[in-house]
């Protein structure tokens, strides 16, 4: 419970707000312009892969020398058992192979720090989308990331070597072993082959389809015996289109948006309304001025899952697409009468009055939109004076979800 | 493409706009310098423009920005100083008398203001705001807090109750000041 004093000040600060500077705006926006380029989409992030593998490429085909430095980066050592010479030869060369943005090792359960990556890989890494996330991403302070979805098993001794759980996993999870103190192993993947040794932990990002093989050796002179393995399955690949701009369609304020994906079942989720929640299009219901985030997920017949969320700005209020003014004496019959627009299409049942700003009084009242009001006051009859502005409310008898039922604002008889 | 990058701009221009002032207020919270809180704010964007993809709709998108803000206005404070929150120089402290407190009535009867609360706010020492902004107005236990700041629960409610005492006394002297 809080006392008198901190109440106090929660009550004058819950929603202190200070002035909007524009000017912080345009340095933020110049930051993100140095950081961005790369995170607009799946595509720029395909090309930012091939960049990276090409990178790696030339960095391994260029850098016979720098094995020793390549390593720290692949792999961290282990420091309780120390292999054999011969061992760390077949590790170098092993690892020369390795595509070292994909491999990334940890040991005793310790993250790798970035600042510890030489500045070659640190520039691959850097490229590597947010939207994915890293194994070594930094703690977010206290925001939730998204942990590694299924808890890696605990590897059981049986005397000789350690078991491990072979199911199947999903492109793009990381598959996480600790470091075993019985054997060395071997995996293959994706037309690799790394080798770990004592106490090395494994951490692989299953960015490529297909199979995963682990063999291990049963002691430092024993043989490798294959000891597993299991298919990564494709995530389905989805691509989010919105259009950006409101679209009235039906009365509503609504912004479109579709997604292409095969053989997936889709789902949405927002902090918004939204016209539907399943299937490939849906539509946001812009009813209130400010940001939407909407998530489409899909699952795939594997049983994989792909998303992609994107965050929409909606720039205004829906007040039923209501005129500020209109001219009974106009020729034009679009400017002669006053009733919402949003109210001619929607086919919902309402009430609209119009009331006198000076007294409260009722002008006009109606219930359907073909009877729209043309100025005269029902009380005398009377045409209302010119150039004053009058009140219009409309209640809806059956908003639809997340829409407020009553709306209000100003005609002004010209 | 270029239409794609400009939406996504633009977004996020009306996300900055529309939440710029409260966690602009959250940031002078923490730092009572103006361009510190500024960076920070920048910085908090950032993570929040990169971290958009974990946002899980359980919380207000409001809520959820307001938490990195603040974990980033810490994070600030703890690079700025080696332990920041454990504890400080007392030498503005001094247990005001329970007559020249200002009573609670009277607070409650003028409203506590905004501005002088932001005021108030800033002439503590960092490890009684940082605490006091934690628990009051974000509403974390004492032993979130303590995680956080890394200090212990005593050095937390500790720290609130000296926060508490200051704030009495930089309001009182507020008010008397006001009277003149």
């Amino acid at each position: 419970m809080k006392d008198g004093l901190e109440n106090s000040f929660k009550e004058a600060l819950n929603n202190f707000e200070l002035p909007y500077d524009g000017q912080a705006w345009e340095s933020l926006s110049q930051k993100l312009s140095a950081k961005k380029w790369y995170q607009a989409s799946s595509v720029k992030w395909s090309a930012a892969l091939l960049v990276a593998v090409g990178l790696s490429a030339y960095f391994v085909i260029n850098s016979s020398n720098s094995n020793t430095a390549k390593l720290t980066v692949a792999k961290t050592t282990h420091q309780e058992t120390k292999p054999t010479s011969s061992l760390v030869t077949i590790q170098k060369e092993t690892a020369n192979t390795s595509d070292v943005q994909k491999l990334e090792t940890k040991e005793n359960g310790e993250r790798k720090q970035l600042e510890e990556v030489p500045p070659m890989i640190e520039f691959i890494s850097e490229m590597i989308p947010h939207s994915i996330p890293l194994y070594n991403e930094n703690d977010m302070n206290g925001v939730a990331t998204e942990t590694s979805v299924n808890p890696e098993p605990t590897p059981s001794f049986n005397g000789s070597a350690v078991i491990y759980d072979f199911k199947n996993r999903c492109q793009g999870e990381t598959f996480q072993l600790e470091g075993s103190r019985y054997n060395e192993r071997v995996v293959t993947y994706a037309g690799k082959t790394l080798h770990f040794t004592y106490n090395e932990a494994i951490s692989l990002k299953l960015n490529e389809v297909g199979k995963v093989s682990i063999s291990g050796n049963s002691g430092p002179y024993g043989q490798y015996e294959f000891m597993g393995s299991f298919d990564v399955n494709p995530a389905p690949s989805i691509s989010l289109t919105i259009d950006r701009n409101l679209n009235y369609e039906d009365g509503l304020p609504k912004i479109n948006m579709s997604v292409d994906a095969t053989d997936a079942q889709l789902s949405w989720v927002s902090n918004v309304k939204l016209d539907t929640y399943q299937g490939k299009t849906s539509n946001v219901l812009a009813f209130e001025k400010g940001i939407a985030i909407v998530e489409v997920q899909a699952l795939g017949a594997s049983g994989c899952k792909s998303k992609e969320k994107e965050m929409i700005s909606i720039s205004e209020d829906y007040n039923l697409l209501a005129v500020n003014a209109f001219n009974p004496q106009s020729m034009d019959s679009r400017n002669s009468s006053f009733m919402p627009f949003a109210l001619t299409i929607r086919q919902t049942p309402f009430k609209l009055m119009i009331l006198d700003p000076d007294n409260g009084g009722l002008i006009f009242q109606s219930t359907d939109a073909s009877n729209a009001w043309d100025g005269i006051d029902r009380r005398d009859g009377k045409m209302v004076p010119s150039n004053k502005a009058y009140i219009w409310k409309v209640v809806l008898q059956n908003p639809v979800a997340g829409e407020k039922g009553e709306y209000r604002g100003t005609i002004v008889r010209m | 493409m270029e239409g794609c990058i400009r939406g996504e701009r633009r977004s996020q221009e009306a996300l900055f706009k529309q939440f710029y002032g409260k966690m602009m207020a959250v940031c002078l919270r923490y730092m009572t310098d103006r361009d510190t809180a500024q960076e920070v704010l920048q910085e908090a964007f950032l993570k929040v423009f990169d971290k958009l993809e974990v946002f899980d709709f359980k919380g207000s998108l409001e809520g959820w920005i307001r938490r990195i803000v603040a974990n980033t206005a810490i994070d600030a404070l703890r690079k700025a100083k080696r332990s920041p929150f454990l504890s400080d120089q007392d030498t503005d402290f001094k247990q005001a008398g329970r007559d020249e407190m200002v009573e609670q009535e009277e607070l409650d009867l003028l409203g506590l203001k905004a501005e002088v609360a932001m005021e108030a706010i800033s002439k503590l020492s960092p490890a009684y705001r940082t605490v006091f902004n934690l628990f009051v107005l974000e509403d974390c236990s004492h032993k979130e807090i303590a995680d956080m700041l890394g200090i212990s629960e005593g050095t937390s409610k500790s720290n609130l109750a000296k926060a508490k005492m200051n704030l009495q006394r930089i309001l009182n002297e507020k008010f008397i000041h006001i009277e003149k």
